[in-house]
């Protein structure tokens, strides 16, 4: 039993059931699918790829900051003063829980820079 | 007997160090925040954890997950009462009769027999654990790779008969799991296999990032798309105690709640979210006047609680004696054990009783703390309600990305969550529930593992399977539940109980 056995199996079995699946959607009266909202889902990702990509070349302070206001815009009612709120509260909370308390090894700020 | 005082004697020793009480405390009202807190559930918590557990002890991190896991299905009634939303998706059922109590004016009464019936529920739950979870385990240790392997088979076939949704659909689901779980290096032949040369899928896909993708982001997304204000009816507690016709009628409710969460839990599939469902329906059946129901009878609130409290402390059951995910928390518990270097499975008990018994013991500790908890401290909690989630979702998104980051400090496991995000947020378009790919993704290397193993002993005989007695009883077990749901009536029925 090589290593494609298991895995050759499985695909077949998925293949014919995506099969069944497609020709039963295809028999039965339409069930519409749930609409896109594309809106959060470009936003949460896109906070959440960016922090991603930035959190090594800017450090742990700005991609957090960055991260809170790309995401909040997902949200309704983007209140300035509750976003920065949330920002200096969980900027603190980030830097003190895991770079203090628990003591993980993320540069704070630009690379090369001093914690 | 003797036998079990003396584990249970070692387990309260392990429990009651003060390190260790304070990981069941923290579990248990972490479990009941984010209970209360209405989009954030038990499975994403633990998932977003998972990365902090590394540093813990082994008994320390299973503590609190554990905690996490019935912790919430304390808070999630509270949520249900007072707001008609489930703060937890086994509180939905107690929406109905909860809800409608509390629209009556009678929210106190609702949350004290919701507490009252949990923790009773939770106490009997942690003796049938005691009590069963050892035999089950000597029994599982006679078994060899064929019996393992139709043991996953059939844990997997209940599993997706017992979800909610298209039978097909949580089939593909458990199959595109499986297959997700064989990417990396075959241990057998060091064959790299669907890594796309990216070198960092060779030690397989992080089950955080599968986890924390499914069950993290795309519950964020998803919870954006909806929307919504709430309405917190805060004013009208007053009096916490039950009345005594109260008591009378909703005393049989729990017993009857506790003995089938207890049981649905053991199953595969089942666990707190079926326990309530299938509680609310028996109550319904068995009452003199079931139209009371839906308009405050406490026999609503008072079985579903017990039931999903029982039903998610047996859960461990399976988990602990066979190495088996009965649901989707228990495949992130036992996801927790293998990072802690723990191997799932019936040795568990034998080799490493503080831990078996040290959790036992600490549920029943985590449910004292939680009646404190719930029923004095229910005002904290009411308060805690109206904390709106746009302040609450950037925090979630922060920590499964610092979380997520911090396994290996590689920001590639941060971008293939967020991978598995926009796969969730695919899946929710379409209807297919995430629960079973999470177990298939667990199971997937041990599947094959067994089911290689079986083939060498028996030197390539396929009839393996079917000439071993326990083997074959499984596999005949799993056909025959299969054959249970495609009979139409059969099927008709499961949809009624998971319409209720």
């Amino acid at each position: 039993m090589g290593p494609g056995y298991f895995p050759f199996v499985l695909g077949g079995l998925l293949a014919v059931l995506g099969l069944v699946v497609a020709a039963l959607a295809l028999r039965r009266t339409r069930e519409a699918i749930r609409p896109w909202a594309l809106r959060p889902l470009v936003l949460v990702l896109g906070a959440v790829v960016g922090f991603a990509i930035l959190l090594q070349p800017v450090g742990l302070v700005l991609s957090t900051l960055i991260l809170i206001v790309i995401s909040r815009l997902a949200g309704w009612e983007f209140r300035i003063r509750e976003v920065l709120f949330l920002c200096l509260l969980l900027t603190a909370m980030t830097v003190g829980l895991f770079v203090y308390g628990l003591g993980l090894p993320l540069n704070l700020w630009f690379r090369g820079s001093v914690p | 007997m003797m036998d079990i005082l003396n584990n249970l004697t070692l387990g309260f020793g392990v429990a009651l160090t003060p390190m260790n009480l304070l990981y069941c405390l923290f579990g248990v009202t972490l479990g009941t925040l984010i209970g209360v807190l209405p989009g954030i559930g038990p499975i994403a918590t633990i998932a977003m954890l998972l990365p902090v557990t590394f540093g813990l002890p082994a008994v320390g991190a299973l503590i609190m997950l554990a905690g996490i896991y019935y912790g919430a299905q304390y808070g999630g009634s509270t949520t249900a009462i007072l707001i008609n939303i489930p703060g937890e998706a086994s509180a939905a059922v107690t929406c109905l009769d909860g809800y409608a109590m509390a629209r009556q004016g009678r929210a106190g009464p609702a949350l004290a027999i919701a507490a009252m019936g949990s923790f009773f529920a939770g106490c009997v739950a942690t003796i049938i654990v005691a009590l069963f979870a050892p035999p089950l385990a000597e029994v599982a240790l006679k078994f060899w790779a064929a019996e393992y392997f139709s043991l996953m088979l059939l844990g997997l076939v209940s599993a997706t008969v017992l979800a909610r949704g298209s039978l097909l659909k949580a089939i593909a689901m458990v199959i595109l799991g499986l297959l997700l779980g064989l990417v990396g290096t075959d241990v057998t032949s060091g064959t790299l296999r669907f890594t796309f040369g990216i070198a960092e899928f060779s030690d397989g896909i992080g089950f955080v990032a599968v986890a924390m993708g499914l069950f993290g982001f795309a519950e964020v997304i998803v919870n954006l798309t909806q929307g919504g204000k709430r309405e917190v009816l805060t004013s009208k507690i007053s009096g916490l105690m039950p009345t005594r016709a109260d008591l009378k009628t909703s005393w049989k409710a729990v017993l009857r709640g506790t003995g089938l969460g207890s049981l649905l839990g053991i199953l595969p599939g089942g666990g707190a979210l079926l326990s309530s469902f299938a509680s609310y329906t028996l109550e319904k059946r068995l009452a003199a006047v079931p139209s009371r129901f839906g308009k405050g009878a406490i026999e609503g609130v008072a079985g579903p609680e017990a039931a999903n409290n029982a039903g998610a402390q047996t859960s461990f059951i399976p988990m602990l004696t066979l190495g088996i995910p009965s649901n989707a928390v228990m495949a992130l518990m036992l996801g927790a054990m293998m990072i802690q270097g723990i191997a799932p499975g019936p040795q568990v008990i034998d080799k490493l009783p503080q831990l078996f018994w040290g959790m036992i013991a600490s549920m029943w500790m985590g449910n004292i703390m939680l009646l404190v908890i719930n029923l004095p401290l229910i005002g904290i909690w009411v308060r805690m309600l109206t904390m709106p989630y746009q302040m609450l979702y950037p925090a979630i998104l922060l920590f499964c990305c610092i979380g997520a980051y911090s396994i290996n400090y590689s920001s590639v496991d941060v971008l293939s969550t967020a991978g598995f995000g926009l796969l969730g947020y695919i899946f929710y378009i379409l209807d297919c529930e995430p629960a079973p790919l999470l177990l298939g993704f667990i199971l997937g290397p041990m599947m094959e593992e067994s089911l290689r193993r079986a083939m060498l002993i028996s030197q390539g005989d396929p009839t393996v399977f079917f000439t071993r007695p326990i083997s074959l009883a499984m596999l005949i077990g799993a056909a025959l539940l299969l054959l249970l749901v495609i009979v139409p009536a059969a099927r008709k029925k499961r949809e009624e109980v998971f319409r209720e």
